[in-house]
């Protein structure tokens, strides 16, 4: 589990032709969360099933370069302070913790050109923030676990 | 509808769950126990909760696995009962 395994064929499935696919209908499932099935749960478990079939295809030794651990537990903090950002913000703006009715989504839909309700744009930065714990501690409880066996 | 397809993945369920249960080798009821969490998203998206069927197919189909492959690399293989 820790040593690369010498395949060209597994290398260029896993990381050229699956992991891409995977990682962009993750984005997907976390963009479209509030329209279609999905959210940022659903997106995190994707993502992270991405990264670890990386992991699994080149060996953790080699793998885990990319991303130490260090880097994941600054994302997964990161993602615990970006929902408590979604939280205060209306708290801030004048109404209860989690009421996303007033936050400014003017300056978004003239930037983007989309038609985002307060809401949407709330729920949109909660799953964002739901996105990058999932992925950092999902693949923080797996880089634990292949660093301890005995491979 | 189509409630012969739901029936016959439900009996591929139940069998997945008795083989994964059952077999000596860890390795090869991890492998069991993937397919039935796979099964179990198929169904789930079949009686219209995708959203739960998305978290199933990622976390219970694929991740699980992984950790419980690793998880097994730990410990021995061969189960004694």
């Amino acid at each position: 589990m820790n040593d690369r395994y010498d395949s060209v064929i597994l290398h260029f499935i896993a990381r050229v032709v699956m992991a891409p696919l995977i990682i962009v209908f993750g984005l997907y499932v976390l963009l479209h969360g509030e329209l279609s099935p999905g959210g940022g749960f659903q997106a995190g478990a994707i993502v992270a099933a991405a990264l670890l079939l990386v992991r699994l295809a080149l060996g953790n030794r080699q793998a885990a370069l990319r991303i130490p651990q260090g880097l994941l537990i600054w994302l997964a903090c990161i993602g615990l302070g970006i929902y408590m950002f979604g939280g205060i913000l209306p708290l801030i703006l004048g109404a209860n913790f989690l009421d996303y009715a007033p936050i400014p989504v003017e300056w978004y839909n003239q930037f983007a050109g989309e038609h985002r309700t307060p809401r949407a744009m709330g729920i949109l930065i909660i799953e964002v923030g739901v996105f990058l714990g999932v992925v950092a501690v999902l693949v923080l409880i797996y880089d634990l676990i292949a660093g301890s066996s005995r491979q | 509808m189509i409630w012969w397809l739901e029936l016959a993945l439900f009996g591929l369920l139940v069998v997945a769950a008795l083989v994964a249960l059952s077999v000596r080798d860890m390795i090869a009821a991890v492998a069991t126990l993937s397919v039935y969490s796979f099964l179990a998203a198929v169904l789930l998206a079949l009686m219209g909760a995708v959203d739960v069927a998305l978290t199933e197919a990622a976390l219970g189909a694929g991740v699980t696995g992984v950790l419980l492959v690793g998880a097994i690399s730990v410990v021995d293989r061969r189960t004694p009962d």
